[in-house]
């Protein structure tokens, strides 16, 4: 099957339009600020601000969020990004957003385990302070007069 | 009525001979005792702190015997610390831990700020799988006794360098008075897991003092974690300080030049001055002042760390020059400050000579890769034929900004 020229050419400066409006709509999309608590800082250029809930933000722009802080991103195409406390983040499109994909840098808290029980032979400890009959002996040896004088010794 | 007199002053003195003969007899049981010598129990047999050095001898031989003489010491002394602590280690040793566990708990009653106590203490709780009981016992021993920490701080490390107990162990050390500043300090210089640091630090936040913060700060950037640096810096601004936040921190010059983080680092080399002044023709209440007074070599008189994306940038910033006498001049310099990218990104024309106020500007790009953070710099550059020329003369900078560029 042949298509004529003239199909062809309308075909083609109709994709041609429709890219230019889907591009147009995601440059110029604003992302509006929600939820802001405690030091949001927004920077559209060159100086950080302190944001407020409403902030209308380009792609491109950069948010800071300092501890104890956090805020939403609201995308036009109803994509929500929620920025949490320590983190430095780059607006990105509405097509960025859907797909989670984004330029952010986080500080994380440190990693550790809840537990809290550990055996001893994990840490090696110093003979002097472990050895219970040394240090034992040591007490002994140095607290002639202190048993009743315990609250008298002050830090050097 | 005389002869009353004399028998009331016959007891007295057999009184106060029985008195001053048990002083001694005690006095040198104990000094015996201290030492290590068995006449001690000649002059004391019943003595707590003798009873008690005869036990630590025979604690690992005949351990029964020992409590049992322990447990003699503690009839004599029942507020002895010493005594409690000696017991619940014989207890320990006779596998009888929930006794020897009352025991500690006594000792540590008896004896709560005593270092000689509260240091065998925490080895004993650590020996019970309790490492953050052992913590707070050794904390104790520290305030009491400042020299342990020599000892004690590679063992505390240890426990937090250990993942199971390193938040407990961390929030533990929070509470801890002025040696956390030296803890912390000693970790930075020995602990090779950054987690550790971060659990410290974190557990600390905001009573860390300003030096802590700063050698936190620069060792997170000598190791390449520049968004956990930014952060621990940015956590420690004031309100006032925030707002002088941007591209470039405090462009304007307001601040104090702390040093820290990502604000203005000045060189505190000397010969030649570098402060934050009022002038006149200038924005806000002071600019950057660089004035010299003495030959030298080239060197950077401030720096800052900066956190910009991948992007074009224009650098914008003005001048005034007081008959700026100081080699080829000085020039704004911006350069990737990755430990592996240390790509020169722009420079400023050199600036010498007199001039008034003016505006100078350079554009830039920031490479996606390793450039993740970047230093700008005001670089004195002495030259190589500049060497009888004279430094004299002044430099003033205002309203520095980084501007991005659509």
């Amino acid at each position: 099957m042949k298509m004529s020229k003239r199909a062809v050419t309308i075909l083609a400066a109709s994709a041609v339009f429709v890219s230019q409006v889907v591009v147009a709509a995601t440059v110029a999309t604003p992302v509006k600020l929600t939820q802001v608590q405690g030091d949001v800082m927004v920077n559209n250029g060159s100086r950080f601000v302190k944001a407020v809930s409403g902030t209308e933000l380009k792609p491109g722009a950069k948010i800071v969020t300092a501890k104890s802080s956090n805020v939403s991103l609201v995308y036009q195409n109803g994509c929500v990004k929620q920025l949490k406390q320590n983190t430095m983040h780059t607006v990105g499109t509405a097509e960025q957003c859907a797909a989670n994909i984004g330029k952010e840098r986080t500080y994380v808290a440190a990693l550790g385990d809840t537990s809290l029980v550990i055996p001893a032979n994990n840490v090696i400890i110093n003979p002097v302070i472990i050895g219970f009959v040394g240090a034992l002996g040591t007490v002994v040896a140095t607290q002639s007069n202190n048993d009743n004088n315990n609250n008298n010794i002050s830090a050097e | 009525m005389k002869l009353i007199n004399q028998k009331k002053w016959l007891i007295f003195g057999v009184v106060a001979i029985l008195l001053a003969w048990r002083i001694i007899v005690v006095n040198m049981a104990q000094h015996l005792a201290a030492e290590g010598s068995p006449a001690a129990l000649a002059w004391g047999p019943n003595t707590p702190q003798v009873l008690l050095s005869q036990a630590a001898v025979i604690a690992s031989s005949d351990t029964k015997r020992a409590r049992a003489i322990t447990e003699d010491a503690v009839f004599y002394n029942p507020a002895s610390g010493n005594g409690f602590l000696m017991l619940a280690g014989l207890l320990e040793l006779e596998g009888n831990l929930a006794l020897a566990k009352s025991a500690a708990k006594m000792a540590h009653f008896l004896a709560p700020r005593d270092a000689d106590v509260q240091l065998p203490l925490g080895a004993f709780w650590l020996r019970q799988g309790l490492p953050v009981q052992a913590l707070s016992h050794w904390g104790t021993a520290i305030e009491s006794n400042s020299a342990l920490s020599k000892t004690l701080f590679p063992v505390i490390l240890q426990i937090v360098n250990a993942p199971q107990s390193r938040l407990a162990a961390a929030d533990a050390l929070a509470r801890a008075p002025y040696w956390w500043d030296g803890f912390f300090m000693y970790a930075l210089k020995n602990t090779t897991q950054e987690d550790t640091l971060k659990a410290i630090y974190l557990a600390r936040n905001d009573k860390v003092n300003h030096d802590q913060r700063g050698a936190y700060i620069d060792h997170l950037l000598e190791v390449g974690d520049y968004t956990d640096a930014y952060f621990v810096w940015l956590n420690g601004l004031q309100a006032g300080q925030l707002a002088a936040l941007g591209n470039v921190y405090d462009g304007g010059f307001e601040q104090v030049l702390d040093g820290a983080g990502f604000g203005w680092q000045p060189n505190l080399s000397k010969g030649f001055m570098l402060a934050a002044e009022p002038s006149y023709g200038h924005s806000g209440k002071k600019a950057l002042h660089v004035a010299f007074q003495q030959r030298l070599t080239s060197r950077d008189l401030v720096r800052q760390f900066l956190m910009l994306d991948a992007g074009k940038y224009r650098l914008v910033g003005k001048s005034r020059l007081e008959s700026l006498e100081a080699g080829k001049g000085l020039r704004w310099d911006i350069t990737c400050a990755d430990v592996d990218g240390r790509a020169q990104l722009v420079s400023t024309a050199h600036f010498i000579g007199s001039d008034s106020w003016n505006k100078f500007e350079a554009e830039f790009v920031v490479p996606p890769e390793k450039c993740e953070v970047q230093t700008l710099r005001l670089l004195l550059n002495a030259g190589s034929n500049y060497e009888d020329t004279a430094f004299s003369g002044s430099a003033w900078f205002d309203d520095l900004e980084i501007v991005k560029v659509d």
